[in-house]
């Protein structure tokens, strides 16, 4: 059976978009893939092999904690929360993000 | 988020790796049953959705090795797994790793406690604010000293110079305690001598200008801790040296002793005293010692201005010398000066330098030879594991890995031997020092293992691991595959001949041949000196140091003191006879004076010492014509009397007794000859002496030591110690008696060089000599077994095994004897630097040459021979299948 093709994610926006979407509370990585997904109405997705490391890269870098829960369907899940310096870096990255889509369409429009 | 909580967290995750591994998997497996919860509720079963959700998630493991990887710090890791592996190894192996690290240990520690004397010896470092920029001022001819007036010209006129500052060293005073006088070191010094030193007391303070002439005195910080306490009430107490009181205003710096390194200075007192603390100073001055040009009594150390070189302010230096000569002049000699560091050991000791030198090389061959060992060792343990090495390549191990894997192997080696080494440094310094301490002298060298010594060491372990280790690693990793696997270990087939293990073999012997000759040159050469006719009868002889001028006294009262002392020893029982002497022989610090007949220009340099009656008697050095000094001589010349040496070299055919022979020009009369006796070493050939009366000349025997009492006992010469102890103590409590000792025990103590370096050298001959036997096995013991089926292939086409036995001993003895041969040459060009050493025993001494050789070749035989016999012995048919 053949996986339904999804566009990649853009280099480096991984990090940003699990932030936003940590910003409004909790969730464990099965909900933070899914939730991405379908924000993007389906046009992004997170394949799950880069995902786990992505969450523990952003745990040492102390943008996330990570703590053991339950989840709704009554399992041990972990879950992940933005900390302080986790919101300054989405601001960052946000920002960053902004500017560079920006200029690229400014780019595309004026050709 | 800082840096530091990042690597808080890595390390965290490095504590508790099992626990994060099974949550790792834990939220795994939750991920894809939820993910199998969403496909059930969509309408597949339970064991489809799960296989699909795993399917979708795609491969764990590589999820959680590169989820691991955010937590690692990648090369930590590896070297842990490296080293875990290597101590896996060696557990297999505990022979090979206690052989490889017992030689490394030695040799690294040999090299580090020779590194640490070279360390307090050689290197600088004095405890002072910027050290490089203090120089002190040398007279070409190396005589260190200045005239007062002099030394405050320069200092006005040189303007290279920050401030320069003048001190007279060694000033003995007694610090005067209940019953118990002790003997301390001091220096007079000019009131900025703290200032321009950079050493200014961190308690109290240094002189002030005022203070020139002032009875105050700066303490050592070691006294101040040793005899006060280290009471910070001290200053401003007055404490009293050599009976008189001086204020204490300051104590100095921790670790610092003065500005000459290895001379133990207690305290230092202001240059103006000088008439109080060194009477004997003004002897024979022509006038007050601040103004006369030609009294040079004063070492001068002056501090560079920042970013001047040595070389202007030296030419400036030159520049003032050249005024003061035409407005001074002196004669023929010129003024001259020379800036040399201001660190430079007091006690220039050539000697130490190139006795230094030798033990430098001793111990790097030491070090060169146990490298050479074990990396034989590992060679041939490479060659055992060719088929490990193919696996592991086979299964996908870079080769460079491999090489990591046995460099960490060969570090885990050098690194447990450099731990143990310097235990075994720790050990040997800590004797060194207990030696040193004996010396009669204010003397301490800074031996202990500091930051720079370990440091020194942990060079020296990672140097030995990539000596010892590339080789082997390369070497052992270079066959290909496909061999490997086959395991016949014919790659190392090419080595046979010449290759990098028959080198090492060539030059273990070669190392071990040099060590050897070294190690049998010492020895006999300590058994000679130990047999030496001495030229005097040190038996039941005691000697008790004391110093009448540390407690203050002057030339005259000593005088009535030395008679004093004589009669009371005398009276106590046991004591057959007793004489006073400035300094007993063996001392190797005698003054040397010239002397000559009257009106002749040549003079014979010859040791001079001060005695009083019956010293000769109780040294038991007989006198052959004349008579001793006596309690009142005769009016007129003052008496003198030489010995057999001196006799022959001044009155050639002429007997002297009788006749009048000059000391730097004043004349005495000849009333006795002695025989020769030792004068500074047992190696020395007959010295020319001359004796004269200590109570008379008291004046012109202010060296450094105090006098020596020689008392001569009917029975053991210690129990005549707490007698002649308790007679001093009721004369004067105030005299220090600073040395007790027999006369046996100095004269042991003059076989302390020849006798520390028998030792040294047996030991590591000793050390070499085993290194080369077990290292010669080791290979042979290899090479026979890697050519196990070419053995016996020989043996089934008919060679008999006496001849199998010939061929490979024949093999081991041409690898020897090629060792042997460069070893003897290497031997022959570097013996050269032991002749100080050595007594009796010419450097290139035939016999010990030769003996070496036999006894070296011996040994390397017998290990050549036990693995060929066995070999020789093998069953043909065995042997083919060998593998």
């Amino acid at each position: 059976m053949k996986q339904p093709e999804y566009p990649e994610l853009l280099p480096g926006t991984l990090y940003m978009m699990v932030l936003r979407t940590l910003t409004r509370g909790p969730l464990h990585g099965y909900a933070i893939a899914k939730r991405i997904k379908e924000a993007s109405r389906e046009g992004l997705v997170v394949e799950e092999g880069s995902l786990y490391p992505a969450l523990n890269r952003m745990v040492v870098k102390g943008w996330l904690t990570a703590e053991w829960g339950v989840s709704e369907n009554n399992r041990k899940a972990r879950f992940y929360q933005l900390t302080t310096e986790g919101a300054k870096q989405l601001e960052r990255e946000a920002g960053e993000f902004d500017r560079l889509v920006r200029a690229i369409q400014l780019v595309m429009k004026s050709a | 988020m800082s840096l530091k909580s990042e690597l808080l967290n890595r390390l965290s995750y490095l504590l508790r790796r099992g626990q994060f591994d099974r949550e790792l998997d834990e939220e795994i497996e939750f991920h894809i049953e939820t993910r199998a919860d969403e496909l059930e509720a969509g309408g597949l079963v339970r064991a489809e959705a799960l296989a699909r959700a795993r399917r979708e998630f795609g491969s764990g493991a590589r999820a959680k090795e590169e989820t691991r990887a955010a937590w690692q710090f990648g090369w930590v890791e590896d070297l842990a797994r490296d080293v875990r592996y290597c101590g896996r190894a060696f557990r297999r192996s505990p022979g090979f790793a206690a052989a490889a690290i017992v030689s490394l240990a030695l040799g690294i520690g040999a090299n580090t406690t020779v590194f640490s004397l070279v360390k307090a010896i050689l290197l600088g470092g004095l405890p002072v604010r910027a050290p490089a920029r203090l120089v002190s001022l040398h007279q070409p001819s190396g005589a260190a000293r200045l005239s007062y007036p002099d030394y405050e010209d320069y200092r006005r006129q040189v303007t290279s110079f920050e401030d320069v500052a003048a001190a007279y060293p060694a000033v003995p005073r007694s610090l005067n305690a209940q019953d118990d006088a002790e003997r301390l070191w001091g220096q007079l010094v000019t009131t900025n001598y703290f200032p321009v030193l950079g050493a200014e007391p961190p308690l109290g303070r240094g002189f002030t200008t005022e203070e020139f002439h002032s009875a105050v005195v700066v303490i050592s910080d070691s006294i101040w801790k040793r005899r006060f306490g280290a009471d910070r009430g001290i200053v401003g107490r007055t404490i009293r040296l050599g009976g008189q009181g001086y204020v204490v205003v300051g104590v100095a710096p921790p670790r610092f002793s003065g500005h000459i390194r290895g001379l133990v200075t207690d305290f230092w007192i202001p240059l103006g005293l000088h008439e109080q603390a060194v009477p004997q100073l003004q002897q024979g001055a022509r006038g007050r010692l601040e103004q006369d040009r030609n009294q040079r009594w004063l070492y001068v150390t002056a501090r560079l201005k920042e970013g001047l070189s040595p070389a202007s302010a030296e030419a400036a230096l030159q520049a003032v010398a050249g005024r003061l000569d035409e407005a001074y002049p002196r004669g023929r000699e010129k003024r001259r000066l020379r800036l040399e560091a201001a660190d430079a050991l007091a006690m220039g000791l050539p000697q130490a330098k190139s006795l230094l030198s030798t033990l430098m090389v001793v111990v790097a061959l030491v070090l060169l030879v146990a490298c050479a060992n074990v990396a034989n060792l590992l060679l041939a343990r490479a060659a055992a594991r060719q088929q490990e090495f193919g696996i592991r390549l086979a299964i996908g191990a870079g080769r460079s890995r491999l090489v990591r894997q046995l460099l960490t192997e060969s570090l885990f080696l050098s690194m447990a031997g450099a731990l143990l080494g310097a235990v075994l440094a720790w050990l040997a310094t800590n004797t060194l020092g207990r030696l040193q301490s004996s010396v009669p002298y204010p003397i301490a060298l800074d031996l202990t293992l500091d930051g720079r010594v370990l440091l020194f060491t942990a060079a020296l372990a990672i140097v030995t691991a990539l000596v010892f280790g590339l080789a082997p690693a390369l070497k052992g990793t270079r066959a290909g595959l496909s061999f490997a696997l086959k395991g016949d270990g014919s790659g190392f087939a090419a080595l046979r001949r010449f290759g990098l293990k028959n080198s090492l073999v060539v030059a273990q012997v070669a190392l071990s041949l040099v060590l050897l000759v070294a190690s049998g040159l010492f020895l006999r050469s300590l058994r000679n000196a130990a047999s030496v006719p001495l030229g005097m009868d040190p038996k039941d002889v005691l000697l008790v140091s004391f110093d009448p001028r540390a407690a203050g006294y002057t030339n005259e009262r000593a005088e009535v003191l030395f008679g004093r002392v004589l009669e009371g020893v005398r009276a106590l029982p046991h004591v057959r006879s007793a004489g006073l002497v400035d300094t007993p022989p063996l001392s190797l610090a005698p003054n040397a004076v010239g002397v000559s007949q009257p009106g002749e220009r040549a003079a014979v340099l010859a040791d001079i010492y001060g005695v009083t009656s019956q010293y000769f008697g109780t040294l038991g050095i007989g006198l052959t014509r004349g008579r001793d000094f006596a309690r009142s001589e005769p009016a007129g010349l003052p008496a003198a009397i030489v010995n057999e040496a001196l006799a022959e070299r001044v009155f050639p055919g002429v007997d002297p007794v009788g006749h009048t022979v000059n000391w730097e020009g004043m004349p005495h009369q000849v009333i006795g000859i002695t025989r020769n006796a030792k004068s500074r070493t047992l190696a020395e050939k007959p010295r020319p002496q001359i004796f004269v009366s200590l109570e008379k000349e008291y004046s012109y025997f202010w060296g450094m030591a105090g006098v020596v009492l020689s008392v001569k006992s009917d029975g053991a010469a210690t129990g005549l110690a707490e007698p002649v102890r308790g007679l001093l103590r009721e004369m004067d409590p105030a005299l220090p008696v600073y040395e007790v000792e027999t006369m046996a025990d100095h004269v042991d103590r003059a076989l302390l060089l020849p006798r520390v370096c028998g030792a040294l050298f047996g030991v590591f001959g000793g050390i070499a000599l085993a290194l080369a036997a077990v290292g010669l096995y080791g290979v042979m013991s290899y090479s026979v077994r890697q050519r196990t089926r070419e053995i016996g292939i020989r043996l089934a086409i008919g060679a008999r095994p006496g001849d199998v036995l010939r061929m490979l001993v024949r093999q081991g003895a041409w690898l020897v004897g090629v060792g042997l041969v460069i070893g003897l040459g290497l031997a022959y060009s570097v013996s050269r630097v032991a002749t100080a050493f050595l007594y009796g025993v010419s450097a290139r001494d035939g016999l010990t040459f030769a003996g070496v050789s036999v006894l070296l070749f011996g040994v390397a035989m017998a290990a050549v021979l036990l693995p060929a016999r066995r070999a020789a012995g093998m069953d043909a048919v065995r042997s083919i299948r060998y593998e």
